[in-house]
């Protein structure tokens, strides 16, 4: 008989898997996201070409760039299920908090590298200088999570509604916003705007992604039509 | 060889208005004041003569003692399901227990797809309860959708192995495979299937925890002859196994009811 905690892992790891199979043969999250955050790098470079840009409008920009192709992309991992009409495989097997984990993981999975491959595209093209490295990646990882956790609560609450991809957005917006500031604050500070709080965003961002991590399966049990 | 036939039409009426069950209330949750989880891992029984005043309830299926406790039984007790102002299902009362195979008929739109839904979790139902006796439903009892899809970007084997992992049991799944005909195909990708494939793939994932209740809509749509003989060999091991309520209006499959009835 398998232990609770390992069957825990195993369901978890296989809805992970999954999504890791489908979007590996399809691509069509993580190419949605990239193209989302190449093109707008280089329409921010199009537009700043002959200025030199300062760090908060830096970080700003940044920052939208990440929030949005994140809120597009992100949710489809549930809202799909609905659409593609194979979210009742879920609902007849798996347990509801086993299936928010694992979409959840693979979403900050993927954000990870989405986030890693737009920063070093938003660095190199834009030509940002990084005063503070450490910072920098740190506001960087900290935001890919909870970014990620976050789009993913609001997909996983949309995705019973008929009209789930505008309430996805509805959802999301407001939670993003916070994050939005905390992350432009911390990013500023690491590309050499002097603002004290700047540390404190990493941590801050850490703390929602915790937040919104621990709620989520809660929340998304509740609203489980099974 | 064709199981023997008890088979018992009842014509199911709408009926009597079911007392509205209110989601928030404590009685949508509750029953017989012990918790009850959305599934209602419960059992019971209960008998009403079937047909007798029509316009007030569908008869029984299996007239029982009230109370008593059987294994492997469905308790459908005053059942109703609403959509908007349009009642689908009203006051439907049966109760099934192992080796029974319940035929639903009835035109379109009756509401078989619908009653196989609400007795298998998906829907909730507007009124009335529905029991079953299981102790685990991702294993215990399986649903075999007509219009559930699968993963399009999975393998035959993939399904499977998926389906094994988030019930939480082990299976032999080069078995499942083999019995629904499917070796040829296991490495193909569900999106580059025929329907009558796919329809092997669902079936397979319905048998492969070996369920002790199996719902099934419209069992032979899209398969071939090979197809037929499939879904007659799993009804008959499903009936040694458990119980089976199979929505279809096809004569050939109408005979492997034990109980019918018609939906109105």
């Amino acid at each position: 008989m398998k232990s609770n905690w390992h069957s825990w892992q195993t369901e978890i790891y296989a809805v992970f898997q999954k999504e890791w199979r489908s979007e590996s043969r399809s691509l069509s999250g993580i190419m949605t996201t990239a193209l989302l955050c190449l093109v707008s790098v280089v329409i921010v470079n199009s537009i700043t070409w002959t200025t030199s840009i300062n760090p908060m409008i830096a970080s700003g920009m940044y920052w939208m760039i990440l929030v949005f192709s994140a809120s597009i992309s992100l949710p489809r991992t549930f809202l799909q299920e609905e659409d593609s009409r194979t979210a009742d495989f879920w609902r007849l097997m798996a347990r509801p908090e086993a299936v928010y984990w694992g979409k959840a993981l693979f979403n900050i999975a993927q954000m990870l590298l989405a986030t890693t491959l737009m920063s070093i595209a938003f660095l190199v093209i834009v030509k940002v200088h990084v005063e503070n490295v450490g910072l920098f990646i740190a506001m960087a990882f900290a935001g890919a999570v909870s970014i990620a956790s976050t789009v993913t609560l609001a997909g996983a609450i949309a995705s019973p509604a008929s009209s789930r991809y505008a309430l996805s957005t509805a959802i999301s917006a407001p939670l993003l916003i916070f994050l939005i500031n905390l992350g432009v604050t911390g990013t500023a500070t690491s590309l050499g705007e002097f603002l004290k709080s700047g540390e404190n965003g990493a941590i801050g961002m850490i703390a929602y992604a915790f937040a919104t991590c621990s709620i989520g399966p809660v929340v998304y049990s509740k609203i489980w039509k099974g | 060889m064709t199981p023997p036939l008890r088979r018992q039409t009842t014509n199911y009426r709408l009926a009597r208005n079911s007392e509205f069950c209110d989601p928030l209330g404590r009685k949508y949750w509750t029953i017989q004041g012990s918790s009850l989880d959305t599934r209602c891992d419960h059992l019971a029984t209960f008998c009403d003569p079937p047909g007798q005043n029509p316009g007030e309830t569908l008869g029984s299926l299996a007239p029982r003692p009230p109370g008593a406790i059987l294994k492997d039984v469905i308790e459908v007790n005053g059942l109703g399901k609403k959509y908007g102002s349009r009642w689908i299902l009203r006051d439907l009362t049966f109760s099934l227990s192992a080796g029974d195979c319940l035929i639903v008929t009835g035109k379109n739109g009756a509401g078989k797809s619908t009653l196989l839904k609400v007795l298998s979790g998906l829907e909730r139902p507007t009124a009335g309860t529905v029991k079953t006796e299981t102790t685990n439903y991702r294993t215990e009892l399986s649903y075999c959708a007509l219009e559930q899809a699968t993963f399009a970007n999975l393998t035959v084997a993939e399904h499977l192995e998926l389906a094994a992992k988030i019930r939480g049991i082990e299976t032999d799944d080069k078995k499942t495979i083999l019995e629904c005909g499917l070796e040829e195909h296991k490495d193909v990708q569900s999106q580059y299937l025929s329907s009558g494939l796919r329809s092997r793939l669902k079936i397979a994932l319905a048998i492969q925890s070996r369920p002790k209740i199996l719902l099934w809509d419209e069992p032979g749509v899209a398969l071939d002859g090979a197809g037929k003989v499939l879904i007659e060999r799993v009804i008959g091991e499903q009936k040694q196994r458990g119980l089976l309520v199979i929505a279809t209006n096809d004569p050939d499959e109408r005979r492997f009811g034990t109980h019918e009835i018609e939906l109105a």
